[in-house]
């Protein structure tokens, strides 16, 4: 069973890192611009074009999660 | 339309308002004078029964602070049920305006409600700190010449109150969602499901915010916080754009809600 406290230990702090960014720098922003173009080409909600600023942001903070992978 | 509509969203908000932010500007006078008194080695009160009321003003007054914020708060989403899911509703979705405009204005107006309480609140703690005499000048002057001494300094803090911003809104943004959840799909016990369902989605936004916190800003030897001006950017635009994200889906939703799906009772 997975063990919050063990797993947040100060030995694993660059996995609890990687593990944190791949989850909300990587996995969540993928959801929202999907989300996103799925959204804004349903036609049972009337294909509105709003929809694609939910993509724009997810790319924006994909871009920003990728230069702090870089810069670790 | 928008501004008609905003200007009455911002009457109707603003007509008690006022009241609120009186009685908070009023008592921060006597609670500074009192403050005053309480560190002066010639008081101004020679009795001690005045020292207590003295004491009941500054306790009355850091009352009051939180209350106002909490009050201005209640006026908002109080307006933004009462004009789109009671009897008024009725009114309000037969007017010859979009769902969208009418959305736009309620968070018009609460956005420029929030910045007048913020003002507000900024004036009196101003004026209670100036009246009691304990050197607010002299902090506010060196705190001006701190921000203006470098470029990543104002960069930092410019991005942190950003940050300050944007979780207020964030905040908005939900219960608005919650509230037009909860009317559009259930016909009982809405209050509990609203509660219950803002509780749930604090507890998520909590579990990332710890995380977060105990990654990224613990200063403890092992952790991967850097205190450059590069990183330490990052990190804030980071929560920036997560919080950015959220409150578009959050607009979205709610205004697909507020479209399709009207549940008046």
């Amino acid at each position: 069973m997975f063990n919050f406290f063990t797993f947040f230990s100060n030995t694993h702090t660059i996995d609890q890192f990687i593990f944190f960014m791949v989850l909300a720098g990587i996995i969540v922003p993928s959801i929202a611009i999907i989300l996103g173009i799925v959204f804004a080409n349903l036609k049972k909600w009337g294909k509105e074009k709003r929809w694609y600023s939910l993509s724009a942001c997810g790319i924006a903070w994909l871009i920003i999660s990728a230069l702090m992978l870089i810069m670790l | 339309m928008f501004k008609k509509c905003l200007k009455y969203d911002l009457k109707s908000i603003f007509s008690v308002w006022w009241i609120g932010a009186l009685v908070l500007i009023a008592f921060s006078i006597p609670a500074g004078l009192s403050l005053r008194s309480i560190f002066s080695s010639t008081p101004l009160y020679s009795l001690d029964y005045f020292e207590d009321i003295g004491m009941l003003f500054i306790i009355l007054f850091v009352f009051l602070l939180a209350s106002f914020a909490l009050f201005s708060d209640i006026l908002i989403y109080s307006r933004y049920y009462h004009h789109f899911y009671t009897d008024e509703g009725y009114l309000t979705f037969t007017l010859p305006v979009k769902r969208s405009t009418l959305y736009n204005a309620k968070l018009a107006s609460a956005v420029i409600v929030k910045l007048a309480s913020v003002l507000v609140l900024s004036f009196a703690l101003i004026l209670f700190l100036s009246i009691s005499g304990l050197g607010f000048a002299e902090a506010v002057r060196e705190l001006f010449l701190y921000l203006t001494l470098d470029f990543e300094v104002i960069t930092l803090f410019i991005l942190k109150l950003l940050t300050i911003f944007l979780s207020s809104l964030l905040t908005l943004f939900t219960i608005f969602f919650v509230i037009t959840l909860v009317n559009s799909f259930l016909k009982k016990h809405k209050v509990l499901a609203g509660v219950g369902l803002m509780y749930a989605l604090n507890i998520v936004a909590q579990y990332f915010t710890n995380v977060y916190t105990f990654i990224l800003m613990d200063q403890k030897p092992y952790t991967i916080y850097d205190p450059s001006f590069a990183f330490q950017a990052l990190t804030d635009m980071f929560i920036i754009l997560a919080m950015l994200t959220a409150i578009v889906l959050l607009y979205n939703l709610t205004l697909s809600m507020l479209k399709r799906r009207l549940n008046l009772q």
